[in-house]
């Protein structure tokens, strides 16, 4: 229980801090990492399935932002960054409040979820489901995450013989 | 002896991939490539009038290739597509002679021999076809060849006529495509031998009858084939005259004629559209002063009488109707491939700038004066025999009013036509010079005449053979 | 056996990037090829034992016959071998940068990987990830060469794919929800129980039509075809939106295909891909986005075929699938030879090309004859079958829909050759040559495909329907 408590604030500060940070790059590292502990969770909880499910989305995703970030950003002088930082950080004064706000409504209604947890021993070892169920979905999340990869060498290097 | 079957074949898939040869032989020799592409359409012809005997005698040709889906490759020679095959082989043969010279200084003479024989073969193809599919299929490789030939000179107004050629008979063949795949949900196959017989709803008629009217160049269709004119002569000779738009008119035989039973308030329908398109095409002709879009709507207006004949329902007027098609190729042909010699030697089309041509190409005059006389009716030329029996036959219909129609037509016709050979022939000369053409050319109409005349002395040979698919037509049995 | 399709195109992947970084260039492009031809012979020889499961499919039979369609995957994996070599010589010719060039063999190979990993896939979660393999290399491909227009064509590409993604996921998720599997079987149990899994194959659906560029959702997709390199396009146009989207709708309309519901869906966003794409490629005056539009258009077809839920319908659509890829890239192997040799893909400063580059503006005609379902070429045999579907079945009015939008389809398409190739030639390109021997080859290779094709269908079809 102690280790779920930790890494559930972990992840609300990353993603917390995923949404507020000026830097596509940096909210995209955090947007990882926000799925990196999303995964851990689950398969805490007991859900190896669908720990499985949301680290190959997110490798899917993560190359997907990755590639577009470095597609679309241009660096900033330092004085116009900090005048951006600025003004984005006036936006989320109100965070806080919606945040406690969507709290108390999520505690008083008591949503109604019944869903069918997996039978403990079904599949109990993440590596069992990892290579022997899903194995070709694997392989699958590899090649994506390697065309990210790939992406971003392309895009970084056309851009550093670009800028020469 | 050869068995008919192979025959059968050869005259259809020879010239198809024949043609496609041609442009290489046309770089090896110009001559070479002239001379095969006249060898195919001929072999071509020699095959069908090598099945006259067979189906005179009442036995058909059948070439059958079994083959799922209802797809079956089904060849079918009965005295109706033999009749069909010679003449539009035998016109398409005179035409492609007379290209010879006509064509002989123009670029991209490889793809006009190409286009021109494929588009005889595919003639040939949709003649034999007994499976609606291969009807369609060489329907529209016809309209491919078209498109090609009709923008011969590549200029944009050239494209764009014939663009709009290809779009109109496209738009109609597949509505007609539509009618075909209907009445296969109806009869459960698209083999024309197995429905004889079939009564055809209204709406599949309706469906198949706008294809037809498109491909024909009747009303409200008309517009394309006068633009087509740009084409070179004898391109416009093969569309207009010889092979085209005789098409519509074939299907119309091959499908209500000998294959299917319609109601006969279609017939009526067919004949006031007929009637409305001689008339109106005809009017047009009286104040055109192109001379190539004058013949052209002349054309429209003759189709007309065919159709009259056709839906006639009656033996005297079908027998006209598809002798009109013998005698209307013969005689239009000839008068397009004059007016070809006429724009090459005048370099004008404007039959208001000539005058006086008699004196400088006399062939040529004497050749368009017989064609006119043929397709004007004037007896004893062939085009009167065909002109009589399908006025004979749309009075047996008792549609009195609308076969007077067409008589007026038929006067507008003479009218028309002496005042093209006056304004062109007759008079003074404008001071334009000009010369008789090529000896080929000029042999070319001064045969197309002979013939026409020839079609009218001996007009029994021809009357006896249709009377004998007339014998086999269903539309006719009620 | 069926995965040295995945693993060969890795294993080449990785070979390529051990060769010295001078040379590896042309070792890269003949490997690639090699793939190419190994995927082509996969399926000539057929050998590969997954696909002897036949699917099972409850859609009705129109012809008293039931079309095994366990051969559905040799179609896409033939497809992609055809496109893909397209566009490897495409490259090969027009990408002038060295290092351009061996990226794009490395992507096309990772997309590649993708795409064989859907032609095989039998659970939903699977055909998801490898459609993302998929659209990943392609969003970097269309990038490659490092433009503003194509920044945002890829850009563009990237947010409508992130919504479709979301939606499938979101489908993925209910069905885990209701039916506790992902393979195609869990998910046809579910659909057939619960309404709401019935509402997540139907968001699943919407993703498709996202990936595919359906209208609606069409609005990506010619500003990708059109700010790509054209090799990319070759690529994107021939295989890659089609395996992705098309593709996975027919094998989702296999299982699915009987819903009443589905078949509307199919025959509405068909219909209206179809017309409205024909339209809008009507208006249209550079090549490549006119191509694209009727990219989308041709889609419709095969999407409104898969509406008419017979076995004849799916069949249809995998015929015109395979189609669409032989005229496709045919066109934008043109394209790229027009491009090439003029410097323009702008209509109205081309004209007369059949003149100056005989053999482009034939197999350019071929392609448009046959895209615009004009016999005897191979494109009027899947129309034909796909009319006789929607008829027999009774959706008469889409028949006829599809039947008049090739009129459509043939005048943009006269448009494109009037304005290109059938004509006069203006002054400015009188000097222009053909193309040289790389980009006529697969042009003329594809070309005489759809010839020989469209002969021997009626002889073929016996074989393929046994």
């Amino acid at each position: 229980m102690m280790l779920l408590s930790v890494l559930l604030i972990l992840l609300v500060l990353i993603s917390l801090w995923a949404v507020m940070t000026p830097l596509l790059l940096r909210a995209a590292i955090g947007l990882a990492a926000t799925s990196a502990l999303l995964t851990m969770i689950m398969y805490q909880l007991g859900a190896p399935l669908a720990a499985v499910f949301e680290l190959s989305v997110c490798a899917g995703l993560i190359s997907v932002v990755f590639v577009s970030v470095v597609s679309l950003t241009h660096r900033l002088p330092l004085k116009e960054f900090m005048k951006r930082r600025q003004s984005r950080i006036k936006r989320f004064i109100f965070l806080p409040l919606l945040l406690v706000a969507a709290l108390a409504i999520m505690l008083t209604i008591k949503l109604p979820f019944q869903l069918q947890l997996p039978a403990a021993d079904k599949i109990s070892d993440v590596r069992v489901m990892l290579w022997n169920i899903r194995r070709i979905d694997l392989f699958g999340q590899i090649m994506a995450l390697l065309a990210g990869v790939y992406g971003v060498l392309i895009l970084f290097r056309g851009r550093k013989t670009d800028g020469d | 002896m050869m068995n008919k079957e192979a025959l059968l074949l050869a005259a259809i898939f020879a010239p198809i991939f024949g043609a496609l040869i041609l442009p290489l032989l046309g770089r090896v020799s110009q001559g070479l490539r002239n001379n095969t592409a006249l060898a195919l359409v001929a072999l071509s012809c020699l095959c069908s009038l090598s099945f006259i005997p067979s189906v005179m005698g009442g036995k058909n040709i059948i070439f059958s290739f079994a083959l799922p889906l209802s797809l079956s490759l089904t060849f079918y020679a009965d005295t109706l597509a033999v009749f069909m095959a010679v003449v539009s082989s035998f016109i398409g043969a005179i035409i492609v002679l007379y290209s010879f010279d006509y064509i002989s200084h123009y670029d991209n003479q490889n793809e006009y021999y190409l286009m021109v024989v494929l588009f005889l073969g595919a003639m040939m193809g949709l003649v034999y076809s007994a499976n609606l599919i291969y009807l369609f299929l060489f329907w529209e490789i016809t309209a491919i060849a078209c498109w090609r030939l009709i923008g011969f000179y590549r200029g944009q107004r050239d494209v764009l006529k014939a663009d709009k050629a290809f779009l109109v008979t496209v738009f109609g063949a597949l509505v007609m495509l539509i009618g075909f795949v209907a009445i296969f949900q109806q009869t459960g196959t698209f083999n024309l031998i197995i429905m004889r017989g079939q009564v055809l709803p209204d709406i599949i008629v309706a469906l198949i009858l706008f294809g037809i009217l498109s491909k024909s160049a009747t009303l409200p269709f008309q517009t394309w084939l006068p633009d087509a004119g740009v084409a070179p002569s004898p391109v416009t000779a093969l569309l207009h005259a010889a092979v085209l738009v005789k098409i519509g008119v074939y299907v119309f035989a091959r499908l209500f004629l000998m294959t299917f039973m319609i109601s006969s308030s279609w017939h009526a329908t067919v004949m006031m559209i007929a009637g409305a398109s001689a008339l109106v095409a005809a009017g047009a002709a009286l104040v055109e002063t192109d001379i190539k879009r004058l013949v052209a709507y002349s054309t429209i207006s003759q189709i007309g009488f065919i159709f009259l004949g056709l839906a006639a329902g009656n033996m005297v007027g079908a027998v006209g109707g598809l002798l009109y098609i013998l005698m209307h190729g013969l005689a239009k042909g000839g008068l397009f491939l004059c007016a070809g010699i006429i724009e090459q030697n005048a370099k004008t089309k404007d039959i208001t700038r000539m005058g006086g041509l008699i004196r400088t190409m006399p062939v040529t005059a004497m050749a368009f004066l017989f064609c006119a006389f043929s397709v004007m009716g004037i007896p004893p030329l062939g085009g009167f025999f065909s002109k009589f029996m399908v006025i004979s036959g749309g009075i047996k219909s008792g549609e009195i009013w609308l076969t007077l129609v067409f008589i007026v037509g038929a006067f507008m016709t003479i009218l028309y036509l002496f005042r093209a050979f006056t304004l062109i022939f007759l008079g003074e000369s404008k001071g334009y010079p000009s010369r008789e053409g090529s000896k080929m050319m000029v042999a070319c109409v001064a045969l197309l005449a002979i013939l026409s005349l020839a079609g009218g002395l001996l007009a029994n040979y021809p009357i006896g053979f249709l009377k004998t698919a007339g014998y086999q037509m269903v539309g006719l049995l009620k | 056996m069926t995965y040295l399709l995945l693993f060969i195109p890795f294993a080449i992947l990785i070979l390529i990037n051990l060769f010295p970084r001078e040379k590896r260039t042309e070792p890269a492009f003949w490997l690639g090829l090699a793939v190419l031809v190994f995927q082509a012979g996969a399926v000539v020889a057929s050998q590969f034992g997954y696909w002897g499961t036949i699917l099972t499919s409850q859609l009705e039979s129109v012809f008293g016959f039931n079309l095994q369609l366990y051969k559905m995957g040799h179609v896409l994996v033939m497809a992609s071998a055809l496109a893909g070599a397209t566009a490897l010589l495409v490259a090969r010719a027009t990408l002038k940068n060295k290092r351009d060039r061996f990226n794009f063999v490395g992507l096309l190979l990772v997309s590649l990987i993708g795409i064989n990993g859907i032609a095989m896939v039998t659970d939903i979660f699977t055909l998801y990830i490898f459609i993302e393999v998929t659209a990943l290399a392609t969003f970097i491909l269309i990038m490659l060469n490092r433009e503003q227009a194509a920044f945002e064509g890829a850009f563009k590409y990237l947010i409508m794919s992130v919504v479709a993604t979301v939606l499938m996921l979101a489908a993925v998720s209910l069905f885990i929800l209701i039916g506790g599997g992902t393979s195609f079987l869990d998910v046809k149990m579910a659909v057939i129980s619960d309404p709401l899994a019935y509402t997540a194959l139907l968001l699943f659906l919407c993703g498709l039509f996202i990936k595919g560029g359906m209208v609606p959702f069409h609005g990506w997709l010619p500003d990708a075809y059109s700010s790509a390199p054209t090799a990319v396009s070759v690529w994107l146009a021939g295989i890659v939106t089609k395996a992705s989207g098309i593709y996975a709708l027919i094998r989702l309309m296999v299982i699915f295909g009987g819903l009443e519901p589905l078949q509307n869906i199919m025959l509405t966003v068909g219909a209206a891909s179809i017309v409205i794409g024909a339209l809008a490629a009507l208006g249209q005056k550079e090549l490549k986005r006119l191509l694209a539009y009727s990219s989308i258009s041709q889609m419709g077809y095969i999407v409104i075929a898969l509406g008419s839920g017979t076995v004849l319908g799916i069949f249809a659509a995998l015929f015109h699938f395979f189609n669409h890829t032989l005229f496709k890239a045919t066109l934008f192997a043109n394209v790229a030879a027009v491009e090439e040799q003029t410097g323009t893909q702008e209509m109205e400063k081309l004209g007369g090309l059949a003149q100056k580059m005989p053999i482009t503006g034939l197999t350019s005609a071929i392609a448009s004859l046959s895209t615009a379902g004009l016999p005897p070429l191979s494109g009027f045999w899947s129309k034909l079958l796909i009319i006789i579907a929607l008829w027999i079945s009774g959706h008469y009015f889409f028949a006829a829909v599809a039947v008049l939008a090739s009129v459509v389809t043939l005048a943009y398409f006269l448009l494109l050759q009037r304005q290109a190739f059938f004509g006069l030639v203006p002054a400015a390109l009188k000097e222009v040559r053909e193309a040289g021997p790389i980009l006529l080859i697969p042009a003329v290779f594809l070309s005489l495909l759809i010839v020989v094709i469209g002969l021997v269908f009626p002889f073929m079809i016996q074989m393929v329907l046994r």
